[in-house]
C-alpha cells in the first residue's frame, strides 16, 4: 500500500525541521512518533515530533466562545488556512542503499518535501544494528523536551519491537543513556523515572 | 509628525460638547416618534396614501412604506432554523492605478456554501476577473472604482443565481449590504448594461424561487424614520427636517426587537428603487441577531418574490439568528464572515498578480516598466530615530 503523506516542510536546517499538515485528529503525528523524509536522491531523513503547534486567528476566538455546528468546526479544520505546525528534531539518516547513520544529517530537506509516518519495519530498520547513537544528540538539545521526547520515543519502539528484540534493545537505550548522563545525575534520574512509567 | 494633535484637541472637545447637545436632542425626537410608531401602528393603508401623495409632491422621496405588518411588530423567531442550502457571495477588487507598473483592475468573487445540519464539509469558490485592454476604457477616460464596484456586485449576483440552480430547495443567497446598488439611478450610460446584467441575475433568482437577501449590519438608514415625518407633516406639526438628521431606524427598533426577533416587513421606497419591478420590489426588515446582553442589529432586504411566501421569510430569519449566533461576541452571519475571508485580495496577491503580468509582457518583448515617479517616493519608509 502507498503511504501518504502527513504534510509538507515549511522550513529546515540539519537539526530539524517544521513541517505543516491539515488539522486532522487521525492523521496527526503523536508527540514522540518516528517520521521519515524521503529524497529525491533515495535517501531518507529521520527524525521525531517534538513539537505540535496549533495556530489560531480572530475567527476562531470569536468560535471558542460560541455553540458551533459541525459544519462550521469542520469548514475551520478542513478549508480554513488554519494548518498544524509540527517540530521535528532530526535523528538520522539513511542513504540510498539502506545504511542508516544515526548521526547528523548531510544536508537539510527542501521546502515542500513531503513527510510520511513511519511504520513498524521502518522504526525497527532505524533503530536495530546500532546502538542508539542519536541519544547523544536529543540530550544535549536544550531546546527541546528530551526527558518526555526520548521517553516517548522508547515506548514507541518497544510497542512495535518482538519481545526478544525490545528488551535486547531496551538494555542498550537505558545503558547509552546511563553513560551520556554520567556526570548529570538529576537530569539521570530525571528521564530514569520518566522511563519506568513506560517499562514493566 | 502626521497629524497636528494640537488643532485637532480643541475640535474634538467642540465634538463631543456637540454630541451632547445633539443626543439629547435626538432623545425628545425619538420619544415623539416612537409613540407616533405606537399610535399610527395599524393604520398601513393611510400611511401608504401619505406616501402616494408626498411622493407626487417629491419624486426623489426616499422613505419606507408600510406593507401588511403593524409598524411595531416584532416577530420572534422559530428556531432551529430548517434544513437549507446557504450560499453567501462576497467580492473585493483592485482598481487600476496609474502609478503602478501596469495597468489593470481585477474582481475576485468569494462564494461560500454551507448546509447546516448536514455534517458536510462546507464548499469554497473564488472566480477572479482581470479587467484589461478595452475593458479598462468604457467610456472617457479610465474605468472608474464606481463601474468596477458594479461590475463586483453583477458578478456576484450571477454567481449566486448559477450555483444555486442546481441546488435542491430551500436555497438561501446572502450578500453583504442592501439588495438595491444606488440610492439615486446612475445617468452615465455605461453603467446601464452592467445593471440590467444585475437584473436579469435577480429575476434567475426569483425564478428558481431562492430565498434572497442583502444583509446590512448596523444600519444607519432612517427609512422609518422619514416615513414617520411625513406623518408630522401631514398632521401639520411642521418639523425642521434638519432636526431629525441623525435620528436612525435602528433607535426607534433597538428596544422593541428582543434577541431573535424581527420588525414588520417595509416596502423601500426611491428614487433607485424604481428600477426594481414586480417581483424583484425591494423591501427589508429589521432584525435583532443578539443575545440578551448582546444585541446587534441588522437590516435585512429582501425581494417581493420572498415578501410573497411568509414560510421562506421564516426560514431567513431563522437562518441569519443561527448563523450569526456562531460569530461569539460579534453576532454576525457565519457564512458572510466566510465568504469576505476567501474574496478578500490581500496587498501580497495584488504583487503577486502584478509581478504574473510583468512578466507576460516581458515575454512578449515589452520593456520593463516602472512605477511612477510619484509612487516611488510614496514607497519610502518614513523617516526613523538613530538608534545608537
Amino acid at each position: 500500500m502507498t503511504a501518504i503523506a502527513i504534510g509538507r516542510l515549511l522550513r529546515a536546517n540539519t537539526t530539524g525541521c517544521v513541517m505543516g499538515c491539515r488539522l486532522s485528529q487521525t492523521t496527526t503525528p503523536a508527540f514522540g512518533e518516528m517520521v521519515r523524509i524521503p529524497l529525491d536522491d533515495g535517501t531518507k531523513i529521520y527524525g521525531l515530533v517534538h513539537e505540535i503547534f496549533i495556530d489560531d486567528d480572530g475567527l476562531v476566538r470569536q468560535l471558542v466562545s460560541s455553540e458551533v455546528s459541525s459544519e462550521v468546526i469542520e469548514d475551520n479544520r478542513q478549508n480554513r488556512n488554519v494548518p498544524i505546525e509540527i517540530s521535528v528534531v532530526f535523528v538520522g539518516w539513511e542513504n540510498a542503499s539502506g545504511q542508516v547513520f544515526h548521526t547528523r544529517i548531510p544536508t537539510p530537506p527542501l521546502a515542500l518535501d513531503e513527510i510520511f509516518r513511519c511504520d513498524g519495519r521502518e522504526i525497527q530498520h532505524f533503530t536495530s544494528g546500532n546502538r542508539p547513537g542519536y541519544l547523544r544528540a536529543l540530550l544535549r538539545n536544550e531546546e527541546i523536551p528530551a526527558v518526555d521526547l526520548v521517553t516517548a520515543h522508547l515506548k514507541q519502539v518497544l510497542s512495535v519491537s518482538n519481545a526478544a528484540d525490545a528488551a535486547e534493545w531496551r538494555d542498550q537505550f537505558l545503558n547509552e543513556i546511563i553513560a551520556l548522563l554520567k556526570d548529570d545525575y538529576p537530569q539521570l534520574m530525571d528521564i530514569l523515572t520518566a522511563i519506568s512509567t513506560v517499562i514493566e | 509628525m502626521p497629524v497636528n494633535y494640537l488643532h485637532l484637541k480643541d475640535q474634538i472637545i467642540r465634538m463631543g460638547e456637540q454630541a451632547r447637545v445633539q443626543e439629547s436632542g435626538l432623545s425628545v425626537l425619538l420619544q415623539r416618534f416612537s409613540s407616533l410608531l405606537d399610535e399610527r401602528a395599524s393604520d398601513l393603508i393611510a400611511l401608504q396614501q401619505i406616501v402616494d401623495e408626498a411622493l407626487s409632491r417629491n419624486n426623489n422621496l426616499r422613505c419606507a412604506v408600510p406593507v401588511s405588518e403593524p409598524l411595531n411588530a416584532h416577530i420572534p423567531v422559530s428556531l432551529p432554523a430548517p434544513a437549507c442550502q446557504i450560499l453567501s457571495a462576497d467580492g473585493s477588487q483592485i482598481n487600476p492605478d496609474p502609478h503602478d507598473t501596469v495597468l489593470y483592475g481585477l474582481i475576485n468573487i468569494g462564494i461560500f456554501h454551507i448546509e447546516p445540519g448536514s455534517g458536510r464539509i462546507p464548499a469554497e469558490h473564488v472566480r477572479s476577473s482581470l479587467i484589461f485592454g478595452d475593458d479598462l476604457y468604457p467610456a472617457d477616460g479610465t474605468i472608474s472604482e464606481d463601474l468596477i464596484a458594479l461590475r463586483r456586485d453583477v458578478l456576484e449576483r450571477q454567481a449566486l443565481a448559477e450555483l444555486s440552480a442546481g441546488l435542491p430547495s430551500p436555497v438561501i443567497t446572502l450578500t453583504d449590504g442592501p439588495l438595491e446598488l444606488y440610492h439615486e439611478p446612475r445617468q452615465d450610460q455605461v453603467f446601464r448594461p452592467y445593471f440590467n446584467q444585475y437584473l436579469h441575475a435577480l429575476e434567475d433568482l426569483a425564478f428558481q424561487g431562492t430565498i434572497t437577501a442583502g444583509y446590512v449590519s448596523r444600519p444607519r438608514a432612517d427609512l422609518v424614520v422619514q416615513l414617520l415625518s411625513l406623518i408630522h407633516q401631514e398632521q401639520s406639526i411642521k418639523e425642521d427636517q434638519s432636526d431629525i438628521h441623525g435620528l436612525t431606524d435602528l433607535a426607534l427598533f433597538a428596544s422593541r426587537l428582543a434577541p431573535g426577533e424581527r420588525s414588520a416587513i417595509f416596502r423601500l421606497q426611491s428614487r433607485g428603487s424604481a428600477d426594481y419591478t414586480n417581483r424583484k420590489m425591494l423591501h427589508f426588515f429589521y432584525l435583532n441577531v443578539g443575545f440578551d446582553h448582546l444585541p446587534a442589529f441588522a437590516r435585512v432586504e429582501i425581494p417581493q418574490w420572498v415578501v410573497e411566501n411568509p414560510s421562506q421569510v421564516q426560514a431567513l430569519q431563522a437562518v441569519l439568528v443561527e448563523q450569526a449566533s456562531f460569530g461569539g461576541s460579534a453576532p454576525y452571519p457565519y457564512p458572510l464572515i466566510r465568504a469576505h475571508e476567501i474574496a478578500v485580495v490581500k496587498m501580497d496577491d495584488r504583487q503577486q498578480v502584478t509581478t504574473l503580468i510583468e512578466k507576460e509582457l516581458l515575454r512578449q518583448g515589452f520593456s520593463p516598466s516602472r512605477q511612477s515617479e510619484k509612487q516611488v517616493h510614496k514607497n519610502y519608509s518614513g523617516r526613523k530615530r538613530l538608534i545608537r
